[in-house]
């Protein structure tokens, strides 16, 4: 999505060197991910990592997994912005929450049915037995 | 104590003055923690941050900027969202298994005996609890790509927080409806997925998961009660509303803290106070002998294999 949406925009700087006030040039790592019609997103990203923090992450992973980083950190980003102390590590914990209650209740669910079918089962085998 | 440098002061090699805003939380037994979220982060922005955030909440935000450093460190590709991808996966996967067994118990006892009191639905889909779907708002636009199952949503609007509520239950049902598809195409991919995260064979949960956490809460987004509460604050916050954020007192949070980062080697852990730790440090410059998982999210355009939990 960004790299087709950023061919639209080829000459505009992309979002993040528009930020950063320097001229983007056909190297640029920021650009395929940042296209300038999404200013917020590097904003954010730069705010939390740094432009130099997050440039250093994507020279670190493939070029196609580039994109895939590049939306989970401004993912990060925003979640921090949001909330300042906990971030998405917050979501991570809700969601851990919510999985052991389910967790529980399906034991719990998975209890019962055992003890009725090995009554139903029991009924069975006696009646079974009755007839045999 | 005093005369050492705090973890950030040495690494920074300046002088560790008392109003370092570091000292209190990178004390200079753990250097690792500093050395992941400065380079993560950056010493300048986690100065921001914490200058930021009354006192009471530094230790917290410390705490979780650490997490998702070692989990950036350890997977540049997701860093931590790859967890909370895979935490909706694995609720919605629970979803169903409960779907299934509730109707089958309902064979035997009839519907209405099935609690009777809260009659089933998925929760997603039913009673949302506010704080987990506050927590799925949020992702920047552009992080699913499109056409692909979805695990989380992209925001198409700002105001999303004030999104009427079955507006975002039916988004919420959306989302689990492609996660269901996603998990039956998965296979027996799925299976190697759950324990990489620490859950059994049996679906359920191992010691390195979420055993440890005490829940007397069943219903959505209600508080827990206990010690074991784990980051219950930005649940509640949420639930209650933005302007209420971080309203629980520290030590009520320092009870609540469950989700810690790894431990530095050495450190002593106490197991009961830990909900998770999915991120182990051991293995983290032993790349070869980490196993190999599916990437636990869908929305992955590339197919890496370089991601493990």
């Amino acid at each position: 999505m960004s790299s087709s949406s950023y061919s639209n925009y080829t000459n505009s700087p992309c979002a993040a060197c528009k930020f950063l006030r320097r001229k983007c040039t056909s190297e640029c790592v920021f650009a395929p991910y940042f296209p300038p019609d999404e200013p917020l997103k590097f904003a954010n990203v730069h705010r939390i990592f740094g432009a130099s923090n997050v440039s250093k992450i994507l020279h670190e992973v493939a070029p196609h997994q580039r994109e895939d980083a590049v939306n989970s950190l401004a993912y990060e980003a925003e979640a921090r912005l949001k909330d300042p102390v906990y971030g998405c590590v917050g979501a991570i914990s809700v969601l851990q929450r919510e999985v052991l209650r389910l967790q529980r209740e399906l034991e719990e669910t998975n209890a019962d049915l055992m003890r009725y079918a090995s009554c139903l089962g029991g009924e069975t085998s006696a009646y079974g037995g009755r007839r045999g | 104590m005093a005369s050492t440098p705090c973890a950030a002061c040495k690494l920074l090699r300046r002088k560790c003055t008392q109003e370092c805003v570091f000292a209190p939380y990178f004390p200079p037994t753990q250097p690792q923690k500093f050395i992941y979220v400065h380079k993560v982060f950056g010493a300048s922005n986690v100065t921001k941050i914490l200058n930021d955030l009354p006192p009471p909440n530094r230790e917290d935000a410390v705490n979780s900027l650490y997490y998702e450093a070692e989990a950036r460190i350890r997977d540049p590709i997701y860093g931590c969202v790859g967890l909370i991808s895979f935490l909706q996966q694995c609720l919605k996967k629970i979803q169903q298994d409960l779907v299934t067994a509730k109707e089958e118990l309902a064979g035997y006892i009839g519907p209405d005996a099935v609690n009777p009191q809260q009659p089933y639905l998925p929760p997603l889909a039913n009673n949302p609890p506010p704080n987990f779907m506050m927590a799925m708002e949020g992702m920047p636009h552009g992080v699913v790509p499109q056409g692909e199952p979805l695990i989380i949503r992209e925001p198409n609007m700002p105001q999303h927080q004030h999104q009427p509520q079955d507006e975002q239950m039916q988004l919420m049902g959306t989302d689990a409806q492609r996660m269901a598809a996603m998990i039956l195409e998965r296979g027996d991919h799925q299976q190697e997925m759950f324990n990489g995260y620490g859950i059994d064979n049996n679906g359920s949960v191992t010691a390195t998961g979420y055993n440890q956490m005490d829940v007397n809460d069943h219903t959505a987004g209600g508080s827990l009660s206990g010690p074991s509460l784990a980051l219950g604050s930005f649940g509640d916050a949420y639930q209650m509303g933005h302007e209420t954020e971080h309203h629980i007192s520290h030590d009520q949070l320092q009870t609540q803290l469950m989700l810690q980062p790894p431990l530095q080697e050495g450190q002593e852990q106490n197991e009961g106070q830990f909900l998770m730790q999915p991120m182990g440090q051991e293995n983290l410059h032993e790349e070869e002998d980490e196993e190999e998982l599916e990437p636990p999210v869908k929305w992955r355009k590339s197919d890496s294999k370089e991601a493990s939990y």
